[in-house]
């Protein structure tokens, strides 16, 4: 019943977005603009139709998804007195004590026989170095650390490469912490593959009680990993996120290591794989926990890291394109380069929701028109396809058991990141130096009002707008209502930020839990 | 194994309990917010991993005379 139900949501999904997207484009072509109508409307319809591709992209999957396709994999038999030895890492640059505890207390709990503990420990202060020996003494870690610096966590990673003798690398953020069974899950998969370079995980955040942002980005990884990332493992198309992951080394020795020059290095690193012809897995179950960011200026870092970095990898796929066509197109499938579209174009959704928000407020205090649909018939077509696909999405996460108000809370927070996400993929497409910055965990930071200026901008124009859009209500009644009626949803969603900017409830029973009892 | 060794492997089982338990049960009492289970068992979970957390405990206070006793 359920496979049927999302089947009809995908057909009459496609048939929605296919009508509202041509009554969109014909109407665009009507004669009698001038030329500042049209470059807005020119890009009112980009951003509509890049929601309109991401929103294709997603239906896609569930509708993959539901009429049961699987990916079969083979597994190995691993001998468990004599299984292939895994160096577990963990990189870390001056983080806190106890989260770096927490996190090989977990790893040496792995129950794994052939496994090695590694500290890749890249702080410049003193007190961190010395902080990681003495977690390395209590633990029975190896310290290992590099003689010259050279791109970020990639560079050190690289280095470890060179002398590392197991075949397989299993790589972990500072605050995750695997479940003991997590290798003896994965092992056999990548090694009964020898084109398999890499196996994903997904993370799992379980700091949620933390603070408003921690549940609601929390919320958008779970809808990253259990939707999207199953339909790219559908497609062969799964990308490396950096933590959670176990890499075959000669793979990646192969292709010289990790990408040094993206500070989105994974991400980058897994096309390189793709390109060599090797493949990756997602396997999608809970095998590894870890923290969410918990302040608004630790998502916006966290986010701005991950914009840019997959604004790098565009730049540099459309190098490719442009510079070996044939050769480029032949190294993936289709459904992979489909996927890769996606992942490399997702974080420009900043520049769309920015022009959805300017273009009613521009037609209200302008009369400056980019819609050009008569209010009958945007209603008739958008109605349907809007419906369909927030139907669509809602009921799937609430058939995995996720509340409304916490599905809600994340999409909130995804619009919200809206300045942070044009600027940062602006940095990376236009190859602008950004700093790598580790989003820290445990510490108390809320943005002072004055680096809130682009929400109080916004509204400040959106009020503006309003009062021009009532003035002018008896004008151009419909056009105008309907005007008005997405300046005040944008403005509802605009006053979040104001909420969402709190410090994290460091009493909370997460923090607690695991002091020493 | 001498008993600098013995002592040792008692050192690591503290910092087992100490920490792993408190670690791992912290994470599952979340996770079960993900799960749907609906709250009343949420709530019953919750309590059998606080079990687990005070078992822990008493777990290190034993393992603590085993080391005087040792000593």
């Amino acid at each position: 019943m359920k496979k049927k139900i999302y089947l009809i949501f995908g057909i009459f999904g496609f048939v929605a977005l296919g009508a509202y997207m041509s009554a969109r484009f014909t109407f665009l072509l009507f004669p009698g603009l001038d030329w500042g109508d049209k470059i807005l409307a020119i890009l009112l319809i980009m951003a509509e139709f890049h929601l309109a591709l991401h929103s294709l992209g997603f239906m896609i999957y569930i509708t993959r998804k539901s009429s049961g396709a699987t990916k079969k994999r083979r597994s190995a038999h691993i001998d468990s007195n004599n299984p292939p030895g895994v160096a577990i890492i963990v990189a870390a640059r001056h983080e806190p004590k106890h989260i770096l505890e927490e996190t090989f207390t977990a790893l040496r709990g792995v129950d794994y026989k052939n496994k090695e503990l590694y500290l890749l420990d890249d702080s410049s202060l003193k007190s961190f170095k010395s902080q990681a020996n003495q977690i390395a003494k209590k633990y029975g870690v190896k310290v290992f650390r590099r003689v010259k610096r050279h791109g970020a966590k990639a560079g050190i990673i690289n280095d470890f490469l060179q002398q590392v003798k197991t075949p397989y690398v299993a790589i972990f953020d500072a605050d995750q912490n695997p479940m003991p069974d997590f290798l003896k899950r994965v092992i056999p998969i990548i090694h009964g593959d020898s084109k398999l370079a890499f196996i994903q995980t997904p993370q799992v955040y379980t700091n949620i009680d933390v603070s408003q942002i921690a549940k609601a980005s929390a919320m958008q990884q779970t809808i990253f990993y259990e939707s999207m990332c199953e339909g790219k493992e559908l497609g062969e198309a799964m990308f490396c996120c950096g933590t959670n992951v176990v890499f075959k080394k000669e793979a990646l020795l192969k292709i010289g290591g990790f990408e040094e020059n993206s500070i989105t290095e994974d991400f980058a690193t897994s096309i390189k794989l793709h390109l060599e012809g090797y493949k990756s897995c997602y396997y999608n179950h809970a095998t590894a926990f870890g923290m969410a960011p918990e302040s608004l200026p630790a998502y916006f870092k966290q986010q701005a890291r991950w914009a840019a970095g997959d604004a790098q990898v565009l730049r540099t796929l459309l190098g490719l394109w442009f510079r070996h066509p044939i050769k480029t197109f032949k190294a993936m499938t289709l459904f992979q380069w489909w996927e890769y579209f996606l992942s490399s174009t997702f974080y420009f959704v900043g520049w769309s929701f920015f022009i959805l928000m300017i273009t009613p407020a521009i037609y209200l205090i302008f009369d400056k028109p980019s819609f050009f649909l008569a209010p009958e018939i945007y209603l008739a077509s958008f109605l349907p396809y809007f419906g369909i696909f927030t139907l669509a999405f809602y009921s799937t996460m609430i058939e995995r058991n996720y509340k409304l108000k916490d599905i809600y809370r994340g999409v909130i927070l995804s619009f919200l990141t809206f300045p942070v996400y044009m600027k940062a993929t602006l940095a990376g497409f236009f190859d602008r130096k950004m700093k790598f910055q580790i989003t820290q965990k445990g510490k108390e930071e809320v943005f002072p009002q004055i680096a809130l200026w682009p929400y109080y901008l916004m509204i400040l124009i959106y009020i503006v707008a309003f009062i021009f859009g009532i003035l002018k209500l008896e004008t151009n009644f419909y056009a105008v209502l309907i005007n008005m009626f997405w300046i005040l949803y944008h403005l509802f969603i605009l006053f979040h930020v104001f909420q969402l900017n709190s410090n994290p409830n460091f009493s909370n029973e997460w923090y607690t839990a695991t002091k020493r009892i | 194994m001498d008993k600098r060794e013995f002592i040792k492997k008692v050192d690591q089982a503290i910092i087992t309990e100490e920490d792993a338990i408190p670690v791992y049960s912290r994470h599952l009492k979340t996770i079960i917010f993900w799960s749907g289970l609906g709250e009343e068992k949420e709530k019953r979970i919750k309590a059998y991993l606080d079990v687990l957390i005070n078992d822990t405990r008493k777990h290190i206070r034993i393992f603590e005379s085993i080391k005087k006793f040792v000593k």
